[in-house]
């Protein structure tokens, strides 16, 4: 047991040549590919990475492009279509008065016409009478009375006809 | 005959009786060729090459004595010389029955930190030229499990402890140390295996090469006199006889506590697994085998555990003595400027 406990001066000397070869040969031959192949890896991995957070920021910007552009064709749209029911609105309405403005003429027009015509044929009528009045108590004055006396007294009946 | 002499001769009798007993007992402990004390033999370092029960005297022996190097092909080949004989396992003069002055050989262990070294170098050359293959390409098998491990050790020990430029210098340091020490950790737990980081010499080895490098790098990042103005701990000057042999201290125990560390997680668990099979030895007892071997089972799957544990930790502690050496140093620089 007390073998292990023995500290060989030897065994130090032979241990710290082993490390050192094992450190030089490693370091010297099989490190430096290791690490660039790490090197270069950790550096295409984070290119990669680089190279998409890039792409992402602009494939964002993208969208937020497009949904703007969205948005504002929504808002045209909406507001074309707006505009146009106000349009069609404004153009029921102006039909509509203007039908009632032609109805209300034409009813005026035909009143006046239905007046007037009605006025000619009263006026017609009574000069009808009159004449017919008048060549009736021709003849009767032709016959009996003068035909001026007569015709004084014909007209003062007439008169007092109402006029309508 | 008087009763003096009579006395005298008993003790003497008994005496001789005593020694002869103490000698018979220092065989038997010594030359008892039992499980238990060749199991025991194995925890040490030996002059011969030994993987389980197969034993080859191949390693050379190097010894510097008396003011000269001898070099022998084997320990048999040393034997024959007649310069020196073995005794007890250890190697001692023919002459005088004195270890020899310096005792440079190839042990066991080291041959184990060359099968460690041959196996990483073989590992790290073939994920090496898988890695130059690999080109952009994701890693796949070996080099994707060896560049988990260095970006483990790269992120979560070197990078968080040493700032700046030495961090990336001290890479390869810690990737060495780390693979070194769990190789020789595994290596130990194969059936038959030896534990080389389970001797104080390995493990003093690895401290001693950690000290270099944190003094190194805390003068090359910091400065000589930085490094120096350290030892004051940012005490005030008048404190400099307190602190001075506090600091030098503290320089040393760090490495030592690494030593004593990793030294003893390792001899501790293959003495627990030792003690076990011991029992079965002790008590000849059949039935005894059941619970022991579930044990020793549970413990080495704990063992396996500890030898990854213990390669983390002493990575870990040598890169924050690093950074504690370097980030005083430019915390001080801060102040003085």
């Amino acid at each position: 047991m007390q073998d292990i406990m023995n500290v060989n001066p030897g065994l130090i000397f032979w241990s710290i040549i082993n490390f050192i070869i094992l450190l030089f040969i490693l370091s010297k031959f099989a490190f430096p590919a290791m690490k660039k192949s790490l090197q270069n890896r950790e550096e295409g991995i984070k290119n990669a990475i680089d190279e998409a957070n890039i792409l992402n920021e602009k494939a964002q910007k993208l969208l937020a492009e497009s949904q703007e552009k969205l948005d504002n064709a929504q808002k045209e749209v909406s507001q074309i279509l707006s505009s146009a029911k106000n349009l069609a609105e404004q153009n029921i309405q102006k039909a509509n008065e203007e039908a009632e403005k032609n109805k209300q003429q034409k009813l005026e027009e035909a009143k006046r016409e239905i007046e007037r015509s009605k006025n000619d044929a009263i006026s017609e009528l009574r000069n009808e009478v009159a004449e017919l009045v008048v060549t009736a108590t021709e003849k009767i004055l032709v016959t009996k009375l003068d035909k001026d006396s007569h015709l004084k007294l014909a007209k003062e009946q007439i008169e007092k006809l109402p006029k309508n | 005959m008087s009763a003096t002499e009579q006395v005298d001769n008993l003790k003497q009798e008994l005496t001789s009786e005593v020694d002869s007993l103490k000698h018979d007992l220092e065989n038997t402990i010594h030359e008892e060729e039992s499980p238990v004390t060749q199991i025991l033999n194995d925890l040490g370092d030996h002059e011969e090459f030994s993987f389980g029960p197969l034993h080859a005297d191949i390693l050379p022996v190097i010894l510097y004595d008396q003011g000269q190097f001898h070099f022998y092909s084997n320990r048999s080949n040393m034997v024959e010389s007649g310069d020196y004989i073995m005794e007890h396992h250890h190697i001692v003069r023919s002459i005088d029955k004195q270890a020899p002055d310096l005792n440079l050989s190839i042990t066991n262990m080291v041959a184990f930190q060359w099968m460690a070294m041959l196996l990483l170098v073989i590992l790290f050359f073939t994920v090496s030229k898988k890695a130059k293959k690999a080109g952009d390409k994701a890693p796949s098998g070996i080099h994707n499990f060896f560049e988990s491990i260095i970006v483990f050790i790269r992120d979560d020990i070197v990078q968080p402890n040493i700032a700046g430029n030495a961090s990336a210098r001290l890479l390869p340091y810690f990737i060495a140390l780390f693979m070194f020490i769990l190789v020789l950790n595994l290596i130990g737990l194969l059936p038959g295996g030896h534990t080389a980081t389970g001797t104080i010499g390995v493990t003093a080895a690895l401290a001693i090469t950690a000290f270099l490098v944190i003094n190194y790098t805390a003068i090359r990042e910091s400065g000589i006199g930085a490094w120096f103005h350290h030892l004051l701990g940012g005490a005030p000057i008048w404190l400099a006889p307190l602190m001075v042999p506090i600091e030098i201290a503290s320089m040393f125990i760090k490495p030592f506590s690494l030593t004593i560390r990793l030294f003893a997680n390792m001899v501790a668990g293959h003495t627990v697994l030792f003690s076990l099979m011991g029992l079965l030895f002790l008590f000849q007892e059949i039935f005894l085998a059941v619970p022991i071997i579930g044990f020793a089972t549970f413990i080495n799957l704990l063992e396996l555990l500890v030898a990854f544990l213990q390669a983390y930790i002493f990575t870990m502690l040598t890169a924050i003595f690093v950074g504690l050496a370097i980030g005083e140093h430019s915390h001080e620089h801060e102040h003085a400027h």
